[in-house]
C-alpha cells in the first residue's frame, strides 16, 4: 500500500450492476482488507465517485450497463488517462483474450497498477485481496487462465516450442505478473535458478534481457499477445 | 330448332313460287331475255343470302330484311299482270322494293334501325312510297296504257295530278334518299375500326347503287343520253346483284378472323402483364378501343362505375373460370355478334389472367415466406443473445454471490474442520458451475463477436485451429448482426471440420465485399471429403444463410485436393 488513504484505509472503488454480489464483495473489502469502499451501479456513478473520492484502486465488471458489452473497459481507460496513478482491477465474465490489446496500452502508459481477472476468482478470498493490494500499489496483475489461453494459440505453441516445460510454468508466472520472489515460492525454485530460467527465456524469445517489474510483464503479454 | 329448316323451305319455296311468276308474267309482256333473269337473280339471291343469314345468325334481323327486299322485288312484278285486283296491288306496290332496301340498308348489320332519325327515314321511305302511290293512283287511267288493265282505286282520271303526285314523290324521294346518306355518313363517323371494316362493301355498294341510278335517271330525264343511260345503269345492275352477297357477308363476316385469334393464343405465354394481355386482345379482336379490367381479388368482381354508365357504347364481356370471375372485356358491341368466338377468346384470356394471378400468389407467398425464413433466424439469433446474457447477468452473478457467501463461511468455521471442508467443497461446485455457464453462454453466442465484431473473432477462431491459417478479413464494413452471426458459425463450423478431418497443413479465412454481397471462402488443402448434408454441420448452416437470402456451397476435393466452403451473404437487410 504505497498510496494510503487519509485514514490509512485502502481506498477502493467498486463498480458492479448486479446488487448482490456488488454489496457482498463491499462487505468482504471492508472486514477482510479494511478498505474505503464506494460502491456504485454504473459506469458514470464510477467516473463521478472517483473524481471526488481518489481511490488506490477500483475495481471495475467489464460488463457494465448500458449494453453489457465492455462499457467497464472503457470507463477504466477513461480513468487512466484522466487519473493515471490509480489502479484499475477489471473483471471479466469471459475468458476472452481480445480485451487485452485495449488493456495493455493504457497499462503500458504510466506505472499505475492494472489487472485483470476472471470474476470468479474473488471466491478465492485470499487471493483476490492480495490481487487487489498489488495493484493498489502499482502492480499488474494477470488472471492464470488468461494467460494459459494466450499460451495455447496455435503461434504461441509453435514459438513456445523451443522452450522447457519448466520455463514455460516460468513464463506463466512472469505473464501473470508474479515477482520473482512470488515464483520461487510457487514452484519451489531458488532465486538463482529462477534467474538462469528467466535468462534464458528472454534470451530465445529475443526480449530484452535486463527489464524487469511491470515492464517486464508487459514485454511478455505484448509477445504473447502477439498480432491482434 | 326443328321448325328451322321448315320454315327455310317454306322460304325458298315460296321464293322460287314467286320468282317463277314474276318472270312468266315478264315473258308474257315479252321482255328480254337478259332483262327477266337479271331481275329474277336480283331477287333469288336477295332471298337466298338472306335464308343463309337467318340460318346461321337467328338472332339478327337482317337476314328477314334480306328475304323482304327478295319478295319486295318480285311483289313488283305483279303490275305486269292482267288481273283487275292483283294488277292494282301490283301498281301500288311498284316500288315496294325502295323502302325494303332503305330499311335494310339502315338497320345492317344489327339488324336494328337503332336511331330516331334511321326511324324516321325508313317510315317516311315508307309514306312516300306506297302512300303516294295510292293517292296517284286515284287520278291514274291506266287503261291508255293496256286495255285490258284496270286500276281498282281510280276515282277521277285526271293527268296533271298524276303528273303532280308523281313530281312531289321524285323530290320526297331525292330528299330521302339524302337523308339516308346523312345517316349512313353519320354512321361511318362514329364506326370504330371493326365496324367500319363491316360496314364499308355494304356502304360501298350502296352508295355506288345510289349513285349510278341518279346518274342513269339524269342522264336519260335531263339529257337524254342513252350511251351514259347505259353505262349506268349496267354499273347499278352489278353492284344490285352484289348487294345480297355483300349484306350476307357482312353478317356472318361479325364472325372474328380466326388467324388473329390463333396467333394470339400463341402469345398468350408471353404476356406477362394486364397491359400485355390487353395489347393481345386487341389485335386479336382488331379492336384499339378494347380494354382489359382485372379483379384483384374474385371479392371485388363488381362492375367498374365508368364502365356501368358509358355501357350503351361499349359491351362488356366477362372473363370467367370456374364461377369465379376474373377481368372484364370491355370492347366495341360490334364483336358481340359473334359468340361462340369472343366467348373462346375470353376463356383464353381468363386462363392467361388465372395464369397471371397464380403467378403473383405463388411469388407473394414465396417472398413471404422469404421474409419469415429470415425474421425466424433473427429471432433465433437474438434469442441466443438474449440467453447468454441471461446467463450472465442472471444465473452467474448469483451463483458467484453464493460461492462467495460460502468462502465467507468457510473462514468463520475454522474451530470446525469437518463443517468447514464441507463449505468449502460446496463452494468449489459453485466455482465449477460458474465456471461451466462460461463455457456455455460462449457456445450459445460469442460475446467477442458483439464486442469486437467479426473479424476479430474471425482471427480468434483461426488461432483456435490447430494447423496454420491465413486469415485475410480486415476492411469489412458494419453488417447487421444475423449477417455477422451467420458468417461466424459458418467459418467456425468450417475451420473445426478442418482441424478435426482434413489432415491439411494450411487453411484459409478469406472475406470480401462484393457489391451487396458478403463473399466468404474457407479453404484448405486437405483430403477433402467434406459433404453437405442436410442436418448437419454445414448443411444446417446453408439453410440458415438461404433463410437470410444467402448462399453456401461446398467445392469438393478435386485434383489438388482441399476442400473450399463458399458463401455469399447479402449485406443489406434480406
Amino acid at each position: 500500500m504505497t498510496e494510503p488513504g487519509s485514514a490509512g484505509a485502502l481506498g477502493v472503488v467498486l463498480v458492479d450492476d448486479a446488487a448482490l454480489f456488488r454489496d457482498l464483495l463491499a462487505e468482504v473489502l471492508r472486514l477482510q482488507a479494511g478498505a474505503d469502499v464506494t460502491a456504485v451501479s454504473d459506469p458514470a456513478g464510477l467516473l463521478e465517485t472517483v473524481r471526488t473520492e481518489r481511490p488506490d484502486v477500483c475495481i471495475i465488471d467489464i460488463r457494465l450497463p448500458p449494453t453489457f458489452t465492455v462499457e467497464g473497459l472503457l470507463a477504466a481507460r477513461d480513468i487512466r488517462r484522466q487519473h493515471p496513478d490509480i489502479g484499475l482491477l477489471l473483471l471479466s465474465q469471459h475468458l476472452e483474450v481480445h480485451h487485452l490489446a485495449r488493456l495493455l496500452q493504457p497499462a503500458g502508459a504510466t506505472g499505475g497498477g492494472f489487472g485483470y481477472l476472471l470474476k470468479e476468482r474473488v471466491t478465492g478470498i485470499a487471493g483476490f485481496l492480495d490481487a487487489v493490494k498489488r495493484v493498489a500499489a502499482g502492480e499488474i496483475v494477470m488472471d492464470p487462465l488468461v494467460v494459459g489461453e494466450l499460451l495455447k494459440r496455435r503461434r504461441n505453441v509453435e514459438l513456445l516450442g523451443r522452450l522447457s516445460v519448466r520455463e514455460r510454468e516460468v513464463l506463466a508466472l512472469v505473464a501473470e505478473g508474479l515477482s520473482n520472489q512470488s515464483i520461487c515460492g510457487r514452484l519451489r525454485l531458488s532465486g538463482k535458478t529462477l534467474e538462469t530460467h528467466i535468462g534464458a527465456i528472454f534470451n530465445r524469445l529475443d526480449l530484452p534481457a535486463e527489464i524487469d517489474g511491470n515492464r517486464r510483464v508487459l514485454a511478455v503479454l505484448t509477445y504473447l499477445r502477439g498480432r491482434d | 330448332m326443328t321448325r328451322k329448316p321448315l320454315i327455310t323451305a317454306a322460304i325458298t319455296a315460296a321464293a322460287v313460287a314467286a320468282c317463277a311468276m314474276g318472270a312468266a308474267l315478264k315473258v308474257v309482256n315479252e321482255a328480254s331475255l337478259p332483262d327477266v333473269a337479271l331481275t329474277a337473280a336480283g331477287g333469288l339471291l336477295f332471298v337466298a343470302a338472306g335464308v343463309v343469314a337467318i340460318w346461321r345468325r337467328p338472332g339478327n334481323r337482317t337476314g328477314a330484311l334480306m328475304v323482304g327486299v327478295g319478295f319486295a322485288l318480285f311483289l313488283e312484278d305483279l303490275q305486269l299482270t292482267q288481273q283487275p285486283l292483283l294488277f292494282t296491288v301490283g301498281l301500288a306496290l311498284a316500288s315496294v322494293s325502295a323502302p325494303m332496301l332503305a330499311w335494310l340498308v339502315l338497320a345492317y348489320p344489327d339488324g336494328r334501325l337503332g336511331s330516331p332519325a334511321a326511324r324516321t327515314t325508313v317510315a317516311a321511305a315508307w309514306v312516300v312510297t306506297i302512300g303516294f302511290r295510292l293517292v296517284e293512283m286515284t287520278f291514274q287511267d291506266v287503261s291508255y296504257y293496256r286495255d285490258t288493265n284496270t286500276n281498282l282505286l281510280l276515282v277521277s282520271a285526271n293527268e296533271p295530278m298524276v303528273h303532280l303526285v308523281a313530281a312531289a314523290q321524285r323530290v320526297a324521294g331525292g330528299v330521302i334518299a339524302a337523308a339516308i346518306l346523312v345517316v349512313m355518313v353519320r354512321r361511318w363517323m362514329k364506326a370504330t375500326p371493326p365496324r367500319r371494316r363491316l360496314i364499308a362493301p355494304v356502304y360501298l355498294a350502296s352508295a355506288l347503287c345510289g349513285a349510278s341510278g341518279l346518274l342513269g335517271t339524269v342522264a336519260v330525264d335531263l339529257f337524254a343520253n342513252r350511251g351514259l343511260y347505259r353505262v349506268s345503269i349496267t354499273v347499278f345492275s352489278v353492284s344490285f346483284a352484289l348487294l345480297p352477297m355483300l349484306f350476307l357477308l357482312g353478317v356472318l363476316g361479325t364472325r372474328l378472323r380466326t388467324a388473329p385469334v390463333v396467333g394470339m393464343l400463341a402469345e398468350l405465354s408471353r404476356a406477362p402483364t394486364r397491359a400485355d394481355l390487353e395489347q393481345l386482345l386487341r389485335t386479336a379482336l382488331g379492336d384499339p378501343s378494347l380494354a382489359l379490367i382485372r379483379f384483384p381479388t374474385a371479392r371485388s368482381a363488381t362492375l367498374p362505375e365508368g364502365i356501368a354508365d358509358g355501357a350503351h357504347d361499349q359491351a362488356i364481356t366477362a372473363i370467367e373460370i370456374g364461377g369465379q370471375r376474373l377481368g372484364l372485356i370491355v370492347h366495341d358491341p360490334a364483336l358481340s355478334d359473334d359468340g361462340p368466338a369472343l366467348a373462346a377468346v375470353a376463356d383464353a384470356a381468363a386462363l392467361a389472367l388465372q395464369n397471371q394471378q397464380l403467378s403473383t400468389d405463388v411469388a407473394d407467398r414465396l417472398g413471404e415466406l422469404q421474409q419469415v425464413a429470415a425474421r425466424l433466424v433473427d429471432a433465433a439469433d437474438q434469442a441466443r443473445r438474449q440467453i447468454e446474457r441471461d446467463l450472465h447477468d442472471g444465473a452467474q452473478q448469483q451463483l458467484l454471490a453464493a460461492a462467495l457467501r460460502l468462502r465467507l463461511v468457510e473462514q468463520r468455521l475454522a474451530a470446525s474442520p469437518e463443517t468447514s471442508a464441507l463449505v468449502a467443497a460446496s463452494a468449489r461446485d459453485l466455482e465449477i458451475a460458474v465456471g461451466d455457464l462460461r463455457s456455455l453462454a460462449r457456445g450459445v453466442h460469442p460475446t467477442l463477436l458483439s464486442e469486437a465484431g467479426l473479424a476479430a473473432a474471425v482471427h480468434l477462431l483461426a488461432d483456435r485451429c490447430p494447423i496454420p491459417v491465413d486469415v485475410r478479413v480486415e476492411g469489412l464494413p458494419a453488417t447487421p448482426p444475423t449477417i455477422e452471426a451467420t458468417a461466424y458459425f459458418i467459418v467456425a463450423e468450417a475451420l473445426t471440420n478442418v482441424g478435426k478431418h482434413s489432415r491439411a497443413s494450411r487453411a484459409w479465412v478469406h472475406a470480401c465485399v462484393d457489391g451487396c454481397w458478403l463473399r466468404l471462402e474457407v479453404g484448405d488443402d486437405g483430403v477433402g471429403g467434406t459433404t453437405l448434408t442436410p442436418g448437419g454441420g454445414l448443411g444446417g448452416l446453408r439453410d440458415r444463410a438461404r433463410a437470410i437470402s444467402g448462399e453456401l456451397t461446398v467445392v469438393p476435393a478435386g485434383a489438388a485436393g482441399g476442400t473450399t466452403v463458399r458463401a455469399l451473404l447479402p449485406l443489406g437487410a434480406p
